[in-house]
């Protein structure tokens, strides 16, 4: 019954379906970022930094350069984001592909420098004085220039053009990792990386650009939240969209389509259970629970071969 | 800014802190060395916390919910390493998940346990009592700095060296490092690599139950939702900026533990305590950053060295 009314609380009506889209789209997008380093064998665990590192300079950029038409604005905002996440996993993506330091470690420790960094800078230059409501106290930027705003799809919901961007990216990362050379490489030096040295792959490059761009797309995410939905850096703005992506691109099994499907799923999850929790007694965690057993057995080898071992036994019988 | 460091409040809150920080790395590290490198320890904290609460609760006793804290934490810990070992799953993101099923499980079992949601206080609920030292509470300035806490805090005291001496003294310490460093050679020798990595996993969970019972019901029996709030996370870092060296990582906790408690005293003087904040994080990268071009320095003077046996072998 509950589940009934977790997918009703998702996709039935308009407004369903929509939040559920708005919801999805982060989640698609976190969810490429991660998948991209996954595929190399690097697993970035840094991509909340970057989110919020996007996010502050897409508002920043957003508020304070002006003049600009709507098209440039934009693009600007989310370039000089991409351009910054990217550029705080530097550090980390040279040390592991030239140096052989663990990616896991420097890129999550970056994560919180990165999240703290951002409220300093924010709390200490750029705090928004002229708001006088009840969340004064909150670490937040003024709003950005009209001009720098994501128009919204169907006006009153929070649905925005970042969809377009996270269609997008789905497309250009499945052209891509299955089209392309340089894709078929990334994918080699994941699965094997001492096949694609023997192949003449340049692991450490492919591996260096792997979490580099993984950083862009991370600072991508936060800079679409930013400018679709909040119009402002608000601390704490991503509600952990960082993990989130993470567990997308794991359920997804790194595959685009399953990326989409899986970011959809995570969508649904949020906005349904919202419902659920408000029509049934039924809580969130339920929903978080079944979330946190699929990523624990995802990657369990032991217990398909545990399946494969009954399934042989029974045969025998 | 010397004035706040300074002071036994910051040492006392020092302490307070770093406790259950200093707890869940002494777990971390013997997981490290026996070949895991578990970041789940902040999902054991969690579900130590609770279940203390739990058996503080329905048991009218202190000490029989850190009993239940520490058997049910073990329990997940051997969870998880059903699934990290015996099936054989990445052991980050079964970490990663772990700590994603304690804020649920957690926070889900609130209502049916206690009827609330979000948190849960009831101030019958017993807390540990403060034990004073018998010979340092004579003492004017020491009694104040080590003594006057709970029994978790001297169990953890004991804990470091108690675990120090298995790791590096006796043969079952040198079975689990062994296992991380080689499990072939256990295997050689006729043991069972399995039964150490459980073992492991179980003296994880037992010090992050301890630690997670300091945090529910040390001073306030209470629990929220996520209440370790990134504690476990911070272990993790002590574990790694130590490499996985015991007494250092001790020393590293209580330095984390000290740092935060810095940050709060010196919060009232406007001062930005994100910078505080972030030390564990930023020396933890400099420590990364550091071993690894030392590692490679001695590579190359190696290298070095038998260019110079070269070139003086040739001379001869």
């Amino acid at each position: 019954m509950a589940y009934i009314q977790l997918f009703c609380g998702a996709f039935v009506g308009k407004f369903n379906i929509i939040t559920t889209l708005r919801w999805s789209v982060p989640y698609i997008i976190t969810g490429i970022a991660a998948a991209v380093s996954f595929k190399a064998g690097m697993f970035n665990m840094g991509i909340e930094g970057c989110i919020y590192l996007g996010g502050l300079t897409a508002a920043l950029v957003g508020t304070y350069v002006t003049g600009l038409p709507a098209v440039l604005h934009i693009s600007l905002a989310l370039l000089a984001a991409m351009l910054v996440g990217s550029l705080w996993l530097y550090i980390p993506a040279k040390l592991r592909a030239y140096h052989g330091v663990n990616e896991v470690i420097t890129t999550w420790m970056l994560s919180y420098i990165a999240i703290l960094l951002c409220q300093f800078l924010v709390a200490q230059f750029f705090q928004d004085h002229n708001d006088l409501s009840q969340a004064a106290q909150q670490v937040r930027t003024p709003y950005v220039q009209a001009t720098a705003k994501l128009a919204q799809i169907i006006p009153p919901y929070q649905l925005n053009t970042s969809l377009f961007i996270a269609i997008g990216l789905v497309i250009i990362f499945y052209i891509y990792s299955s089209k392309t050379a340089s894709g078929y490489e990334h994918t080699m030096t994941g699965l094997a990386p001492d096949f694609a040295k023997y192949g003449g792959v340049d692991i450490a490059k492919v591996r260096f650009y792997s979490i580099i761009s993984s950083g862009a797309i991370g600072g991508l995410a936060g800079a679409t939240e930013i400018l679709g939905v909040h119009y402002r850096y608000i601390q704490g703005f991503s509600n952990d969209l960082g993990s989130g992506g993470i567990l997308v691109a794991l359920i997804g099994r790194l595959h685009p389509l399953g990326i989409m499907f899986s970011g959809i799923f995570m969508g649904a999850m949020q906005n349904g259970a919202r419902g659920m929790a408000r029509t049934t007694n039924v809580s969130l965690d339920t929903v978080r629970i079944i979330i946190a057993v699929v990523v624990i057995c995802i990657t369990a080898e032991g217990l398909y071969e545990l399946f494969k071992i009954k399934s042989k036994v029974r045969e025998g019988e | 800014m010397l004035y706040i460091i300074f002071n036994t409040n910051t040492f006392v809150t020092g302490i307070n802190l770093a406790t259950p920080i200093l707890l869940a790395a002494l777990g971390g590290v013997v997981c490290n060395k026996a070949g895991n490198f578990n970041i789940a320890l902040e999902g054991f904290m969690l579900i130590g916390a609770f279940s203390a609460v739990v058996g503080s609760f329905f048991f009218k006793s202190a000490i029989l919910g850190i009993l239940l804290a520490v058997i049910i934490t073990v329990a997940a810990a051997l969870l998880y390493g059903l699934f990290c070992i015996t099936f054989k799953a990445d052991e980050i993101i079964v970490g990663f998940g772990f700590n994603m099923f304690a804020i649920a499980i957690t926070g889900w079992l609130l209502k049916p346990v206690f009827g609330g949601q979000g948190s849960f206080y009831n101030p019958s609920t017993p807390v540990l009592n403060n034990i004073n030292l018998p010979l340092i509470s004579k003492i004017p300035i020491l009694n104040t700095i080590f003594s006057g806490y709970n029994i978790i805090v001297y169990l953890s005291w004991i804990l470091i060296i108690l675990l120090y001496v298995i790791m590096y003294r006796t043969s079952l310490g040198y079975k689990l490092r062994a296992l991380g460093e080689n499990p072939a050679c256990l295997k050689a020798n006729g043991l069972s690599t399995v039964k150490y990595a459980y073992l492991a996993q179980a003296i994880a969970g037992l010090t992050c139950g301890l630690a997670g019972a300091y945090l529910s019901i040390g001073s306030l029996a209470m629990f929220t939702e996520n209440m370790t709030a990134g504690r476990g996370f911070i272990a993790v870092t002590a574990v790694i900026f130590s490499n996985a060296y015991l007494p250092v990582t001790a020393l590293a906790s209580i330095l984390f533990g000290f740092a935060s408690s810095v940050a709060i005293q010196s919060q009232g003087l406007g001062f930005q305590t994100q910078f505080i904040e972030m030390i564990p994080y930023v020396l933890t990268m400099i420590m990364i950053v550091l071993t690894a071009f030392k590692k490679k320095s001695t590579i190359k003077t190696k290298r070095y060295n038998k260019l110079l046996y070269k070139i003086i072998s040739k001379v001869k």
